[in-house]
């Protein structure tokens, strides 16, 4: 093609759009929910890795003790645990140790003002022998400490990242089946506007328009819903993150973080790209040469 | 301008809409399709812009092998044939200057120049008061006109018109055909389709008679 005329392509995509308004923006609307869910998981993901990330120790197993616990029984633990040779070694941390280590974080330190008294547990960090961490080890710490009550809780290191994992994958496939079905809603309205022009195109193709030259202004119209939608799905998601913010205000320790700048980008391209796949998918099915 | 060398057009087996086809036409030559409804006119005029392919035999138009010439190419050979039909195929959600305008575009021609190229086409067509009026206003021999000023804008060196004066009165007709002699004595080829046979014995042009897919008459080159 010798003069290629961006601007005519855009005009007439936006033509496109006009011509069939109702239509037109039900599949805006409809692109802008599938990414809404998205950008949601994206929101939701960002934040519980930043809360993690602060929170998860880098012990191994770290072992919940009750508030009033003795030396004795402490040593008595300490002792039980490194009887087994994949051990490599046990630390008692007391919940005033924790407060100094968290005095740095200034959330934290405004949290316990407020509650007047330390929230923190007491804690055995338990390491392993290098590659001795087996669930089957895990169980059996489990077992031989199952009849001391001083023991609140034990939490192996990875398992909130994999329960984070599992529903961030289910986050995923969820987000593909609702943005792969806006494609197919963007799809067919862009089918309603090649049958509307029909005799356009057949006067085109009789004059010597290139194939090229015909289907572009169908995959403008496509990229132009598609990052329509992208923008008011993030508009939809910030007054959402704006409203969330506003019930947690009272809260001191969380502070919802809003997705990044790549991840808007992110999301407007996803919103193009599912724009310009659907037209393209129709104009493959309906405008034969 | 045109070679034909044993056309044969088959729709579905056992119908031939095209029987054994050949046939010479030379640049600015003046040529008739006649024949009755159904003849296969119209199929013809379709493989001389590449609409249809010929099931059996070759056919070479302005030096391209149509039965071999890749799509990627079919474009650029249209931009060199104007075609008119019975119905115009007029946008009628536009102007007549958008009606060609269109047609610019469409070949990405400067869009600077288009005003001036319409202008001129319009004029010679006659319908320079009727620029920026809607189809729907114009009688049918003023659309047909609008279809012709689309068909040359481009300045094709072939026009093919199937029955372009099938659905308007004998004084409009004639009209219209005197445009396409107009354009033929300045060097353009026309190949119309008509089963109105008054019109071609007064003018004494090449006919080609075709009756159930073959030529049953041919005059030759007249003049």
């Amino acid at each position: 093609m010798k003069s290629f005329n961006i601007r005519y392509f855009i005009k007439e995509g936006i033509k496109n759009i006009f011509r069939n308004k109702a239509v037109s923006f039900n599949s805006i609307l409809t692109i802008s929910l599938a990414l809404l869910i998205f950008s949601i998981f994206l929101l939701i993901s960002t934040n519980i890795r930043y809360v993690i990330e602060g929170w998860e120790s880098s012990a191994d197993i770290t072992i919940y003790l009750v508030e009033n616990i003795s030396e004795s029984k402490i040593a008595e633990l300490k002792d039980l645990l490194t009887e087994e040779k994949f051990i490599k070694s046990v630390k008692f941390i007391s919940k005033e140790e924790a407060l100094k280590n968290f005095s740095e974080d200034d959330d934290i330190k405004q949290l316990i003002e407020i509650l007047g008294e330390n929230p923190l547990p007491n804690i055995l960090e338990v390491y392993f022998i290098k590659d001795r961490k087996t669930s089957e080890n895990i169980a059996l710490l489990r077992e031989k400490t199952s009849k001391y009550p001083e023991i609140e809780d034990i939490q192996s290191r990875g398992e909130i990242a994999r329960i984070l994992y599992t529903s961030k994958t289910l986050g995923l496939i969820l987000s593909v089946i609702f943005l792969f079905l806006a494609m197919l809603i963007s799809s067919n309205t862009i089918k309603l506007t090649v049958l509307s022009k029909e005799t356009e195109i057949e006067i085109m193709k009789l004059v010597g328009a290139t194939p090229l030259f015909i289907k572009l202004p169908f995959v403008t119209e496509g990229i132009i819903k598609g990052i329509t939608g992208a923008f008011l799905s993030l508009i939809l998601l910030y007054l959402l993150y704006f409203a969330l913010n506003i019930s947690f205000d009272f809260s001191y320790f969380i502070t919802v973080n809003f997705i990044s700048f790549q991840q808007v980008l992110l999301i407007i391209l996803t919103g193009g790209l599912i724009g310009c796949f659907g037209a393209l998918v129709t104009l493959r099915k309906f405008l034969k040469f | 301008m045109i070679k034909a060398f044993h056309l044969y057009q088959i729709f579905e087996k056992n119908l031939y809409a095209l029987k054994d086809i050949s046939l010479e036409i030379e640049k600015g030559e003046f040529v008739f399709l006649v024949g009755p409804s159904g003849a296969g006119k119209t199929t013809l005029i379709k493989l001389f812009y590449g609409d249809l392919i010929p099931t059996k035999g070759q056919i070479i138009v302005y030096g391209r092998n149509m039965v071999r010439l890749p799509g990627k190419e079919m474009p650029y050979l249209r931009r060199q044939v104007g075609v008119v039909f019975q119905d115009f195929k007029l946008l009628y959600d536009r102007t007549v200057f958008d009606n060609i305008a269109f047609v610019l575009e469409a070949i990405g021609k400067d869009e600077r120049r288009i005003a001036e190229i319409i202008t001129g086409v319009l004029k010679v067509v006659n319908l320079s008061s009727k620029r920026d009026v809607m189809p729907h206003f114009l009688s049918g021999g003023e659309q047909q006109r609008v279809a012709i000023a689309r068909a040359i804008v481009n300045d094709p060196v072939l026009i093919l018109a199937d029955e372009p004066t099938g659905n308007l009165d004998k004084k409009v007709s004639e009209d219209i055909l005197n445009i396409f002699l107009q354009l033929n004595k300045k060097g353009t080829t026309v190949i119309m389709a008509t089963h109105d046979e008054d019109i071609v014995k007064k003018l004494r042009k090449r006919m080609i008679k075709i009756e159930e897919g073959r030529i049953i008459e041919d005059t030759g080159k007249t003049e």
